[in-house]
């Protein structure tokens, strides 16, 4: 029953692409299938496959596209542990349906984007404009994209319980050749949130400061296994700002290496934001041209952030003071880091094109009551056929 | 200030792309080779930026826009 509405929306936009295709005649389809398995220490399990359809309408660069994304999500992480739930198990349905079309440099593109799960329910609209300036060596892209969800409760009705949030992104992006051998990319994104950003499953625990010395009289540090023991009996819904506004900046390098044969690339990202994230991005990256149909890549890629500015490891209260007014237990707002590395085998034979990368992410939180450290397994695999 | 800052910053970028010079037809041999796209493979890139968002605070640039998914 999920299914319905993205299917019908998939079939709906193949049945309007193909007398389209077959009247330009100027391309052929091609036929994507992904499907990436996500694993780790946490107790978290993600099988994400993916099928796509594309087919070109002019020589300029502009086409139609239509993406099915579904996530089957298998959890019994801290996260949900520590809110004495167990197991739980949810799949989410995405589809993307995208239209461009040359008018000679400019390159103006419309998208569409719904998803779906059992208390989350999303719908995005997005415009674009490509453009190459002067010469074909610079190319600037501005992207708007608005999205609307509905936060629900599993179990309960969207009119018992329903919050919304509203989600812009203004992406603007400059690509530059800067020589026979080497590409350069700017990108600016601005992100504006407005809404229900917590999670209403979450409830933050609360400690005194007669909790956190009994601990340390007991020569323990509060965690997982005994936190229970030491926070008051008082536990509030998670709440966090309504408005949250980003910034990311970021650059990309390629460089070609006729000594290899392949290329070098690095991406270096900076983001910024009102809650008082600040994180960074180095990805560094080489290909290796194995023959004229095989590339093999390996990358390397950090990822830092400290905490939003009302992230707490332990909320702790005195007597008679009220709740603090905001407060979470989102790991994602605590500081960390991530150390990813892996490979990546890429073969083409005819019209077939397939791709295996597999890589190991590390991630290390140094203020997050629950958990320390986790170890991630990704591995993603693919096919594309031309027809 | 930091709309002069992001200013200064745009322009000097502008002023950078802006000032180089054409690259031939010619010369773009490696240029038009798969290892040299800027945006890889495009179902690739959405799948692994899709995964990196769930799993990384921020958003935007290179990574998955904000929104859409109630899974963090």
């Amino acid at each position: 029953m999920q299914l319905r509405t993205p299917t019908l929306l998939l079939v709906t936009a193949l049945a309007l692409l193909a007398p389209r295709a077959h009247a330009e005649g100027e391309g052929d389809w091609r036929v994507s299938s992904d499907t990436l398995v996500y694993t780790d220490s946490d107790n978290v399990l993600v099988v994400t496959p993916q099928v796509a359809v594309a087919h070109p309408l002019d020589a300029g660069g502009g086409a139609a596209s239509a993406r099915v994304v579904v996530d089957v999500v298998s959890a019994a992480s801290v996260d949900v542990v520590s809110q004495a739930t167990k197991r739980f198990s949810e799949v989410r349905t995405e589809v993307d349906l995208g239209v461009s079309k040359a008018f000679g440099k400019l390159v103006p593109a419309l998208s569409y984007r719904h998803s779906e799960e059992a208390d989350y329910v999303s719908n995005g609209f997005g415009a674009g404009l490509l453009r190459q300036l002067g010469s074909s060596d610079t190319t600037l892209s501005v992207n708007y994209d608005i999205a609307f969800d509905a936060v629900g409760y599993t179990g309960t009705a969207y009119s018992a319980f329903a919050e919304s949030l509203r989600t812009q992104n203004l992406n603007a992006s400059l690509t530059q050749v800067l020589g026979p051998r080497t590409l350069l990319r700017g990108i600016y994104t601005l992100t504006h949130q407005a809404g229900y950003m917590a999670k209403p499953y979450r409830f933050v625990p609360l400690f005194d400061s007669a909790g956190i010395d009994a601990a340390k009289a007991a020569g323990v540090s509060i965690d997982l296994s005994n936190f229970d023991q030491y926070r008051l009996s008082e536990r509030p819904a998670e709440r966090v700002p309504d408005i949250r506004v980003g910034h990311a900046f970021g650059v990309r390098g390629l460089r070609y290496l006729e000594s290899l044969p392949g290329s070098l690339h690095l991406d270096a990202q900076l983001f910024l934001d009102s809650w008082g994230i600040v994180a960074a991005t180095l990805e560094p990256g080489l290909s290796w041209k194995l023959s004229e149909r095989s590339l093999l890549s390996g990358y390397l890629r950090y990822y830092q952030q400290n905490g939003a500015i009302f992230w707490r490891r332990q909320y702790v209260v005195r007597a008679g003071d009220l709740v603090p007014r905001w407060r979470t237990g989102d790991r994602d707002l605590s500081p960390y880091y991530t150390v990813t590395g892996g490979a990546r085998f890429e073969t083409r034979r005819g019209p077939l094109t397939g791709y295996v990368d597999a890589s190991v992410m590390d991630t290390v939180y140094s203020d997050y009551m629950f958990l320390t450290s986790r170890l991630a397994l990704v591995s993603q695999l693919g096919m594309r056929l031309e027809l | 200030m930091k709309k002069r800052a992001l200013g200064i910053a745009l322009a000097l970028g502008l002023g950078l792309f802006g000032g180089c010079a054409t690259t031939k037809p010619w010369q773009r041999e490696h240029l038009a080779e798969r290892v040299m796209a800027p945006d890889g493979d495009g179902e690739r890139e959405a799948l692994r930026a899709h995964m990196l968002g769930t799993r990384e605070g921020a958003v935007g640039g290179f990574g998955a826009g904000g929104g859409g998914c109630g899974c963090n």
